[in-house]
């Protein structure tokens, strides 16, 4: 009884569903998450009866086949990229991206990763870095004897130093887009890279067309909405039941056979 | 082995498919764009058979083409089919049509769909979406523009009767017949539409499948004992 198995594919996807669901609200007050989204495909079909085929010796042809579907099967999980809420911390160094862009890091094996949690730091040289110490794209330092430090919304960092009026520019924040945003790679710690899938990065300033503008002082909540992930888990809970349903049932029909005298 | 046995045999037989059909329904109420099924029975022969010989055969499935609810995710590329109509994609086996309207964008600009197949225009190449495009907007008519301009029209197509579409894997339809252009379609952006996989009638369906499995389970018990009880009698002798 091939329902038996039809079923479990079924609970197996609500399964995964239920786990990115509390991935998601796991992930409720992480800095710049996005959240995610399984998305499920039919799976392929065995045909009984194909359509078209000829039902009789004069031509006349069946107009309905009998194709019994296998169940379902989880085709993605998408990283749903809308724009999280800017949350005001007045932090010097906390950055959030208005629009489209990541920041780019340097990780210390060289490579560059993406995020778009901007909490960022000196570093003991003066180096703008990330919580978790690696440097934010391109390198900026910012001169020890700063008292004031401001970065505007095309990511002009300028600096004040003491004893002067005018304050002077140091460095020139860039962002990276990508073609296919939702195609980068989750590399955990908030980070993301580069995949064949994101297309290649396309790097600029903040504010250019096409880019995100930078705001002083804020930081990116998770897009997490804590409604409709709930409201999602119940669908996939009661999904889940009703898949079981079919299995509590399959079996009885079974256990109905095996009565046969 | 007696007629009334054979025909309760060749019930059960035809209920376990339905049971399958229900099961792949039910699995797929997540599946976004899917049609749930159900099995047409019909009488075995063409009609001209004495009434007494006919048995349950599975003839076909019905597709329900009710759209099913539309759910609001805001994404810009999630799509629905206000109305009657399929989007096109391209797949290495040819066109395909399908209801499933999660778009997205590939590392080239171009639309595709989860499986990467790209997704047709009305003059029937891939879209391609400039790099460095702002928010992306769709109109009803399926007209898509990035802010500077219009970057194409998104192809939708309707069949005469789409009964006669046959169903692939990944939410995909195969035609038997050339599509022709859905004069009153809306693409919705921004939703999805959901499975038209109805719990309550799944489940119902289900119960009465369960229910007359076991009556032919008793057809055949009780044709056992009426046969049983036949040998026993006339072989008695006297």
């Amino acid at each position: 009884m091939r329902s038996l198995s039809i079923a479990a594919t079924g609970m197996l996807a609500q399964q995964l569903n239920v786990e990115v669901i509390s991935n998601n609200i796991a992930n409720m007050s992480t800095t710049g998450f996005q959240r995610r989204r399984a998305e499920f495909q039919d799976l392929l079909y065995q045909s009984q009866r194909t359509v078209g085929s000829a039902s009789s010796a004069s031509g006349s042809v069946v107009p309905v086949g009998v194709q019994v579907g296998l169940g379902t099967k989880t085709a993605a999980v998408y990283r749903v990229t809308t724009q999280g809420n800017l949350n005001s911390t007045g932090n010097t160094f906390d950055l959030a991206i208005k629009g489209k862009g990541y920041f780019q890091i340097t990780l210390p094996s060289g490579e560059t990763a993406y995020t778009r949690a901007g909490s960022f730091q000196l570093s003991a040289t003066g180096q703008m870095v990330t919580a978790d110490g690696h440097t934010v794209l391109p390198g900026i330092t910012v001169p020890n004897n700063a008292t004031s430090i401001s970065i505007n919304a095309s990511g002009e960092v300028s600096v004040k130093l003491s004893g002067q009026t005018a304050s002077q520019v140091v460095g020139q924040l860039q962002i990276a887009t990508f073609p296919n945003a939702a195609g980068l790679q989750a590399i955990g710690d908030s980070l993301l890279s580069e995949t064949a899938a994101s297309g290649s990065a396309v790097t600029g300033n903040p504010g250019d067309a096409g880019f995100g503008t930078l705001s002083q002082g804020f930081l990116e909540t998770s897009n997490v909405n804590v409604v409709s992930e709930i409201t999602s888990l119940i669908t996939a809970q009661r999904a889940y039941e009703l898949n079981s349903r079919v299995i509590q049932a399959s079996d009885e029909m079974m256990s109905t056979l095996n009565q046969l005298r | 082995m007696s007629d009334a046995a054979l025909s309760a045999l060749q019930q059960q037989t035809v209920l376990g498919r339905r049971m399958e059909i229900i099961a792949d329904n039910i699995a797929n109420i997540s599946t976004p764009g899917f049609k749930a099924e159900m099995m047409a029975v019909i009488p075995e022969g063409d009609g001209t058979a004495p009434k007494d010989e006919l048995m349950a055969v599975p003839l076909g499935l019905v597709r329900d083409i009710r759209a099913g609810d539309f759910n609001h995710t805001g994404n810009e590329l999630d799509l629905a089919i206000k109305g009657d109509g399929y989007f096109v994609v391209q797949t290495p086996d040819g066109e395909r049509y399908t209801r499933n309207g999660r778009f997205q964008l590939d590392g080239d600009g171009r639309i595709v769909n989860s499986s990467g197949y790209p997704l047709l225009g009305d003059g029937g190449g891939a879209i391609t979406v400039p790099s460095g495009s702002s928010k992306l907007s769709v109109s009803r008519d399926g007209t898509i523009s990035n802010g500077a301009g219009n970057v194409g029209t998104i192809g939708i197509v309707t069949f005469d009767n789409q009964r006669t579409l046959q169903r692939a894997s990944g939410g995909l339809f195969i035609a038997k017949e050339p599509p022709v252009p859905a004069e009153k379609a809306e693409v919705i952006q921004g939703s999805i539409e959901n499975s038209n996989v109805k719990a309550v009638v799944q489940i119902t369906d289900m119960i009465s499948v369960q229910r007359n499995y076991q009556r032919a389970q008793r057809i055949v018990d009780s044709e056992n004992e009426r046969v049983t009880r036949a040998i026993r009698t006339l072989t008695q002798v006297s």
